[in-house]
């Protein structure tokens, strides 16, 4: 299935306190399909969250375009809207505020069923359990309000959440960064695997170089609203151009011990 | 709520010769105020003080600045004449005033002309809060300034004896001066009213040299600054809405104040005023409910004052331009459905009175209340009255009360429950005091009920003050052309006071009652609590307190 | 983090108040209110809106709640105020939660946008500050000077007056939830503007209002007190607690408590009642 999410020559402005304007995205061009993991990393306010927001269509370009297979997504109508969110899904980052903390979790993974599948209660319960398992998640704890819940487990869910519609595009914006070293592997490990298995791509934005570095192919460094380096994974990191990435890789040199 | 009057034409009067003989000859040699009034305080003594309570009243310090709460400034300013204190019958150091005499002040006496025309004053040597002694441009600046200031009071209420001062009022020299007045019969009420507020001479050495050419007499001035008048005390601190304190004046023309330091406080709840009395906080409260004064008053430490005659009437206005009020027989079946007594009782605790049907009152020479209707609560004789009207099954109406008067809306409620015997629906409308004097102004609703006084108390005063027409004091909107015609006949006898006016003024008082606009349900004594520790509370016809009166009695 | 802390506390709450005979409980004073509502004028022994005695008598065998300083029955006028006050109290409150929400919730999603919404918004949020910085009183003064003294006209003033506040709470929990990753994330799901303002913006911040609800229903009786002080409130006698307060409350300060004091003791346990049901009601959810 062809999914390809298209940033051409994005601009971003939020105006300020006193009409001050101020750029949080400038002339970013991206390529997002389900063919490749992408990973976006860059320090926070280096604009990567106004990137991730406008790849799901929850904000839009000041300027430049995001087209979903051609259409802007700022202009889609609401059936072509629903059509993209079943193909794009977003993994969020603080888990603790990502639920409703008044709902169910399982009220919460209904949604996209209801909204995307248009399953019926049972059939979209039915899926949940299925994806929940697939996640060594009990689906007893579906139950439960967010709060209730672990962290690493509402994290699951929030996976979970995004892989009931069996998306081709996966966005994951700061998916592990609230968790523990251990857990953050499982966790890559089980949307790596998911990609893989089901010829998903990944979008993967991180403030951290190392899960990013670790979960994708291709990589995009952000700094102050413009990429400033793109390219594989390993020429990125190895042959690096700009300074700002030389820094974030030394700083991954040292927490890593990779030889130079 | 108290209110000076404008009567309109008031007061057409003609004296006796043997009067108006008295009068001319009388030289006020014998100061009457400050000597003769408190033969029990002894102890005031130097630096004496006292405390009142008032709710916030709206202190102004002049008539010509509108109406406001005039207590303090009556007491910074002297009058030309003064009605002297006599002592009530209750005793306790109460006092009122005799107000069908009046005698020296900044004025240290008088002649009239023979024709009862023209009154030659001479002034005393008093000395303003400013240092000037009075002089007789005093008098003529302090009436061309009452009179050309815009919403100054002073004029509506001297017409018509005084209606233009530039010719009337004359200087002699700096001492004597002449006013002239148009007839003779008007001199009693004249008097009375020099006596009063509008008998106040301003300092206007002191005053002219706060003249701007925006403010030709110094109005805006004054009513920030108000130590400009002859009177016993001046204004040593003033907090508007707070609290205003007040120094005894050592050289007052009528002698030094016992009191040397009046402090007024500003309380605004009645129950809080009374307490503070009780507790020895304040020793004056003002605007007290019945209800506390009836209830503290048993305490040998506090005074609710009585006198003979208050004149301050709870009544009931009845406004004829619209039904039902506009059927005599019905206005009659409400003077019979108003139960009195009960008011008397329930609402005011004893301390009121009813003498009668009508509102002048009884002490005036010549007075008589021959052939007035019996109107007392008979809710039977009110309901075939009623029947006679044509509501043979009863009729409704509004009746407007100000919610700034605990007490008269009380008294509305008795009225509504007992009236509803007679046949009477009654729809009591509380509203704010403004919204009421607007009302009452304008006769919008079908009835009122308050409590309010003539201020100036002579029987052709008091029997236009409500009727004038087309006045805007004529609640009921009543106009009765025999009883406007009984009143003219009135005021074209020699002498106010005389037997043969009394006589005519019964038979305007009997057709103002058999006509019933409105209904005057009874006198009510001065709404005070005075400490036992203070003496020389006295009644004035204006209702505000002289605190020059006030002495101590030691512990 | 605060909510995910103080979460726990209300569901504990939820579950006693959800006990059944702990339940029941809460509601029997606001049944026995409605009851007295009802019935309050049969059950009545004087009539409540007469001189039935001399004023001023203390409490005793005849009147039970004494009489007031016109002389009317105060324990009759306290019960049978109880009509009133509930349909004051009641319709001002739903009124001003209600409206109030509703404004909040409208000016909090779209204060922030640019264009004529916006600005709409922001203006009414200006005008929300500005109609709170006006004494309720007056408020309430100038609206009953227009509309005239009445039940409705009381009810549709006093909710002029309570609901800036109501519709502040709102707003200002409104612009905390709009940040919240969950919107972000219903909309990922298919949610529609609509429904997530009716799923999710309008549960997460009412709360602030609906707890407030009881606070509002007594001010509501305190400010008909204050607005039948200054005599536009309900044509006297008519019985209402506030004006009986109002009137009665000098006399307090004379030892004559009880003219003030029963019909502040009913609004006192009125106002417990509804809260109770206040928190039966949105206590959790």
């Amino acid at each position: 299935m062809s999914a390809t999410i298209q940033f051409t020559d994005v601009r971003r402005v939020f105006r300020g306190r006193g009409g001050a304007e101020h750029a949080a995205v400038d002339g970013v061009d991206l390529l997002v399909d389900s063919s490749t993991r992408l990973g976006i990393v860059g320090e926070s306010g280096s604009g990567k969250s106004t990137v991730v927001r406008m790849m799901l269509g929850l904000d839009h370009p000041t300027a430049g375009s995001v087209e979903f297979d051609g259409v802007p997504l700022a202009s889609m109508s609401a059936p072509a809207l629903r059509a993209f969110r079943r193909q794009v899904q977003l993994v969020a980052q603080d888990t603790s505020s990502s639920f409703d903390p008044r709902r169910t979790l399982r009220d919460a993974l209904r949604k996209p069923c209801h909204n995307l599948l248009e399953l019926d209660t049972a059939a979209a319960d039915a899926a949940i359990d299925r994806t929940l398992e697939a996640l060594s998640l009990d689906p007893a704890l579906a139950a439960r309000k967010p709060h209730q819940v672990s962290g690493g487990q509402r994290q699951r869910f929030s996976i979970a959440r995004a892989l009931v519609v069996e998306p081709t595009v996966i966005v994951c914006d700061e998916a592990v960064s609230a968790l523990d070293v251990s857990v953050q592997g499982s966790v890559l490990n089980l949307l790596k695997e998911h990609c893989e298995n089901h010829d998903a791509g990944l979008v993967f934005v991180s403030h951290g170089l190392p899960a990013t570095a670790f979960i994708s192919e291709e990589l995009v460094v952000m700094y102050q609203g413009r990429v400033v380096e793109r390219g594989p994974v390993g020429r990125v990191l190895f042959e690096t151009e700009h300074p700002y990435t030389q820094t974030l890789v030394d700083a991954y040199r040292v927490t890593e011990g990779v030889p130079s | 709520m108290s209110a000076l009057r404008s009567p309109g034409g008031t007061g057409r009067w003609r004296r006796s010769r043997a009067a108006l003989a008295l009068a001319a000859v009388t030289a006020f040699a014998v100061a009457c105020s400050s000597s003769a009034n408190n033969p029990g305080t002894a102890a005031g003594g130097d630096g004496a003080s006292m405390t009142i309570v008032t709710p916030d009243t709206g202190i102004t310090w002049t008539l010509d600045d509108g109406f406001g709460g005039f207590e303090p400034g009556k007491n910074v300013q002297a009058t030309l004449l003064r009605k002297p204190f006599v002592d009530s019958p209750q005793g306790r150091g109460v006092q009122q005033q005799d107000v069908y005499n009046y005698g020296p002040y900044l004025a240290s006496s008088y002649e009239v002309s023979p024709d009862g025309l023209t009154y030659t004053f001479h002034l005393s040597n008093a000395i303003s809060a400013s240092g000037n002694e009075i002089t007789s441009d005093d008098v003529l600046w302090s009436y061309e300034r009452k009179f050309g200031t815009p919403g100054s009071l002073a004029a509506g209420i001297m017409a018509p004896s005084l209606t233009d001062p530039a010719q009337q009022i004359k200087k002699i020299d700096d001492k004597t001066f002449t006013i002239t007045i148009p007839q003779a019969g008007l001199g009693t009420t004249f008097l009375a009213l020099l006596s009063d507020l509008c008998g106040q001479i301003y300092d206007s050495t002191e005053l002219k040299k706060h003249v701007t050419p925006d403010d030709p007499y110094a109005v805006k001035w004054s009513a920030q600054n108000p130590n400009y008048g002859f009177g016993p005390y001046e204004v040593t601190d003033y907090k508007p809405g707070q609290s205003v304190t007040m120094t005894a004046r050592d050289d007052f023309v009528l002698g030094p104040p016992k009191v040397k330091t009046i402090n007024i406080r500003i309380v605004p709840d009645p129950g809080t005023r009374a307490n503070a009395v009780k507790n020895g906080d304040a020793d004056l409260a003002e605007n007290v409910t019945p209800a506390d004064s009836a209830t503290l008053s048993q305490d040998p430490n506090l005074i609710a004052p009585q006198v003979s005659n208050p004149n301050t009437y709870i009544m009931m206005p009845l406004v004829t331009n619209k039904a039902p009020f506009d059927n005599t027989l019905v206005r009659q079946a409400m003077a019979y459905a108003t139960p009195y007594q009960q008011i008397i009782d329930n609402v005011y605790r004893g301390l009121a009175q009813r003498k009668g049907p009508g509102f002048l009152l009884d002490d005036a020479p010549g007075y008589s209340n021959a052939g007035f209707p019996d109107y007392t609560y008979d809710p039977a004789k009110a309901k075939a009255l009623l029947a006679q009207a044509g509501f043979p099954n009863g009729v409704g109406f509004t009746l407007a009360v100000s919610a700034a008067e605990p007490d008269v809306r009380e008294a509305a409620i008795q009225i509504q429950t007992q009236a509803k015997a007679a046949g009477f629906d009654i729809t009591i409308d509380e509203m704010p005091a403004s919204e009421f004097a607007q009302q009452r102004t304008n006769h919008t609703s079908q009835a009122f009920i308050l409590r309010d006084y003539a201020i100036t108390l002579t029987p052709p005063y008091e029997l236009l003050v409500y009727t004038a027409p087309n006045g805007a004091n004529n609640f009921a909107d009543w106009y009765y052309k025999p009883f406007q015609d009984a009143l003219a006949y009135g005021n074209t006898l020699p002498d106010a006071l005389s037997d043969q006016a009394g006589q005519a003024w019964n038979s305007a008082e009997k057709m103002y009652l058999d006509e019933a606009p409105i209904v005057f349900i009874g006198q009510v004594q001065p709404n005070v609590l005075v400490s036992s520790r203070i003496t020389g509370y006295a009644w004035t016809s204006d209702n505000w307190i002289d605190y020059f009166n006030f002495g101590t009695v030691s512990p | 983090m605060a909510l995910a802390l103080d979460t726990p506390d209300r569901d504990t709450r939820r579950r006693r108040t959800r006990r059944p005979g702990i339940a029941s409980v809460t509601l029997v004073p606001a049944a026995i209110l409605v009851l007295l509502a009802v019935l309050g004028p049969v059950l009545v022994p004087f009539s409540p809106i007469d001189v039935v005695d001399r004023p001023d008598l203390p409490p005793g065998g005849a009147h039970w709640f004494g009489t007031d300083s016109a002389g009317m029955d105060v324990f009759s006028r306290t019960i049978a105020a109880t009509r009133n006050n509930l349909l004051i109290g009641l319709i001002t409150t739903v009124l001003a939660t209600s409206l109030g929400i509703l404004i909040g919730l409208v000016v909090g999603m779209n204060e922030s946008r640019r264009g004529p919404v916006g600005t709409l918004a922001r203006g009414v949020s200006r005008a929300l500050d500005l109609v709170q910085a006006v004494p309720a009183i007056i408020i309430g003064l100038v609206l009953i000077a227009f509309f005239g003294a009445s039940i409705p006209s009381l009810t549709v003033a006093l909710t002029v007056c309570l609901l800036p506040n109501q519709a502040r709470l709102v707003r200002a929990e409104v612009l905390r939830v709009r940040g919240e990753a969950y919107l972000d994330a219903a909309r990922v799901s298919g949610d529609s503007e609509l429904v997530l303002i009716a799923k999710h913006v309008l549960p997460n911040s009412s709360w602030p209002a609906l707890e407030n609800a009881s606070l509002v229903f007594g001010s509501a009786i305190v400010l008909t007190a204050g607005l039948g002080f200054l005599g536009v409130g309900l044509h006297p006698p008519t019985p209402e607690w506030g004006s009986m307060i109002a009137i009665g409350a000098p006399g307090a300060a004379s030892g004559r408590w009880w003219s003030a004091l029963f019909p502040a003791v009913a609004l006192a346990l009125t106002v417990f009642a509804v809260s109770g049901v206040g928190r039966r009601l949105f206590g959790d959810d």
